[in-house]
């Protein structure tokens, strides 16, 4: 691909997913979506052609710390995502779960701690390797992978049984 | 077999030995091919439910599109400068060593670059720079530092080399003299707004900072350029900008150098040059251009530690400071630990020097600063350096400096009075008109053709 063939694959596939993973750490869209701006033109100032194979893990990388940034510099610390924080549309019309199943899980998600939601979007968001993860969260590959598994089998407990929404998910 | 071993199957991640022997165990268990059926819809559901509608905003996408287009563009375009400009200097410069060195064998007046070392050496920053230090014959010098007093024309003085010291001696570690730029704190948007964003209001200069206390500084490695674009559309629709709202580095990097004489070091490109300031006569400023080298380096492989630091020479040096830049300063914090983003492709940082009495005075031979750079590849353990020292005797005045360097001044000046510096009174519209108008270069683009335009029009509304 050419690099203008790779900027626009580039904002095809990975403008949505990281938009909405950089709300999750601005906590709000407007720096969410500057913060996604400005992935795009420092890829755009970069060799895309030799970048292209490590083009995920580069996005969410550099979108990662652009988002800390704005977090930053506006004071802003987040954990918990509030009810009315949702997004509305959260989940597309889908034949796999009934309606109200996904409802559940998005509730169940939207309750995690920040770190397992970030964990989330970038393995199923980003599908990315543990090890990519592990590069752009600063963590151990085994770490992700221990983070992870908890992460997936409370959610799946939890979803699979009737049990009421708990406050909070992993203390 | 563990549930970890589950999800790492259902998720692509159990390899090797494992993965073997999770297969063996899917075979025979019903259970097991039970639980990962389970674990695989339940990850089909936690899929649909991650992913969201959040998007850019339509016009914002386009305005984004359009500008990563200009960039891939222009990055092309310095590719090719720099790929063609580096081996023919690099070429000339051997011819030109060959020459001389049948003629007289003088000592080099041109710095060379101080090969990169692996990561196990020392850094090439702490070394004593042998070569490039060691005291030349008097008289056989072919370039000489010209007086800051007198016209670059006039023949040097005898240069004294024996009170040279090489600068390498005078701090013992970077990282506890280093006031460091942090790069966490800078942003590199280039926002595609039209009013003058916030974060572009300058509330203080830097302040000079001694030499003999802090030889090291950090070259700022980040860019934005929307100043300029405020200025010049405040300047356009009659009015002058709020001076709080001009920032220098960003009008002096709204503008491409080519760097035709830039050397190598380490990944980058270098071009160090220094002249006089054109509001003061007895001040100098060191201009420092810095670009990838070639197009195969990838920046996004030296994400981990990048950072560039220069050194003055406490001797030649008596103050410093970083044009532009404010409130960037950063908290003191060791180079090693410094983790920036991708550069941006290349970068324009001037600092205004105080000279001391010996460089204004006699002419001097020895090294006015060094710049290092601190890279580590993504496979690295260790920091990798390089070094490009600026010697004194390179040093050129007025009109013997490029003419990218005299633009750069005349754009410095102008951000100097529109942003109402004292310092600047003595400097007139007209200077600063004629020195960029000199200074055109190619111009292929027009911007500077546009800039001269632009000071007409700043000092028509100043006189009005």
């Amino acid at each position: 691909m050419t690099p203008e063939e790779i900027i626009t694959f580039a904002i095809e596939r990975f403008e949505k997913p990281l938009v909405s993973y950089a709300r999750q750490i601005t906590g709000d869209l407007e720096s969410a979506r500057d913060a996604v701006q400005e992935t795009f033109l420092r890829l755009s100032r970069q060799d895309l052609e030799k970048l292209e194979p490590r083009l995920a893990p580069w996005l969410y990388f550099v979108c990662r710390n652009c988002a800390l940034d704005y977090r930053r510099k506006s004071g802003r610390t987040l954990e918990l995502l509030e009810e009315e924080d949702l997004p509305v549309d959260l989940c597309p019309r889908q034949t796999l779960i009934a309606e109200e199943d996904k409802q559940k899980l998005a509730a169940l998600v939207a309750r995690l701690p920040e770190r397992q939601r970030e964990l989330l979007k970038l393995k199923f968001e980003g599908d990315l390797s543990y090890k990519e993860m592990a590069g752009i969260m600063k963590m151990s590959i085994s770490h992700i992978g221990v983070q992870l598994h908890e992460t997936i089998q409370t959610l799946k407990k939890l979803w699979l049984t009737d049990q009421p929404l708990p406050g909070r998910l992993i203390p | 077999m563990n549930h970890t071993d589950c999800i790492d199957y259902a998720l692509g991640e159990l390899h090797g030995e494992r993965r073997e022997a999770f297969e063996r165990a899917l075979a025979t268990s019903p259970e097991l091919q039970q639980e990962l059926q389970e674990t695989i819809r339940f990850m089909g559901s936690l899929r649909s439910v991650t992913k969201s509608t959040d998007s850019l905003d339509p016009a914002q996408r386009e305005r984004l599109i359009a500008a990563c287009r200009r960039n891939i563009t222009s990055r092309k375009r310095s590719s090719k400068i720099i790929f063609f400009a580096i081996p023919l200097s690099l070429a000339a410069l051997a011819v030109i060593a060959l020459i001389l060195g049948t003629i007289s064998s003088p000592p080099p007046t041109t710095p060379a670059p101080v090969a990169a070392t692996s990561p196990d050496e020392e850094p090439a920053h702490d070394e004593p720079l042998i070569a490039a230090t060691l005291p030349p014959e008097q008289g056989t010098l072919p370039q000489a530092t010209p007086s800051l007093a007198s016209h670059a024309s006039q023949p040097a003085p005898t240069h004294n080399t024996n009170s040279i010291t090489p600068l390498s001696q005078f701090s013992t570690s970077i990282a506890s003299d280093c006031k460091p730029f942090d790069p966490e704190n800078h942003t590199t948007s280039l926002r595609l707004g039209t009013t003058a964003p916030k974060h572009t209001r300058r509330t203080s200069e830097n302040p000079f900072i001694k030499t003999s206390q802090t030889p090291n500084t950090f070259v700022p490695m980040s860019v934005t350029t929307d100043s300029y674009a405020h200025v010049r559309r405040e300047i356009l629709s009659g009015r002058l900008p709020d001076p709080a709202s001009v920032r220098i580095d960003e009008l002096v990097n709204a503008f491409s150098y080519p760097m035709e004489n830039a050397q190598a070091c380490g990944p980058y490109a270098v071009d160090l040059e220094a002249g006089r300031a054109p509001w003061n006569r007895e001040r100098l400023l060191v201009k420092v251009g810095i670009a990838l080298r070639n197009p195969s380096e990838d920046t996004s492989l030296l994400f981990k530690n990048v950072s560039i630091s220069l050194k003055f020479n406490p001797e030649l040096v008596s103050e410093y400071r970083l044009l532009g830049y404010e409130n960037q300063g950063g908290s003191e914090r060791i180079v090693n630990t410094l983790t920036n983003p991708p550069l941006p492709f290349s970068v324009t940082a001037i600092y205004e020097i105080v000279p001391t009495q010996q460089l204004k005075g006699d002419s001097s031979t020895g090294e006015l600063c060094v710049l290092t750079t601190h890279h580590k590849f993504a496979s690295d353990t260790d920091c990798r350096h390089a070094s490009l020292p600026f010697y004194a005797n390179a040093l050129k005045l007025d009109a013997a400096n490029s003419p990218d360097f005299q633009f750069a001044a005349a754009v410095v000046g102008f951000g100097m009075k529109l942003a109402r510096n004292p310092e600047a009174t003595s400097l007139d519209w007209s200077s600063i008109e004629s020195l960029a108008a000199n200074n055109l270069g190619t111009d292929a683009t027009r911007q500077r053709a546009d800039f001269v335009d632009l000071v007409q029009r700043a000092a028509q509304l100043s006189a009005a």
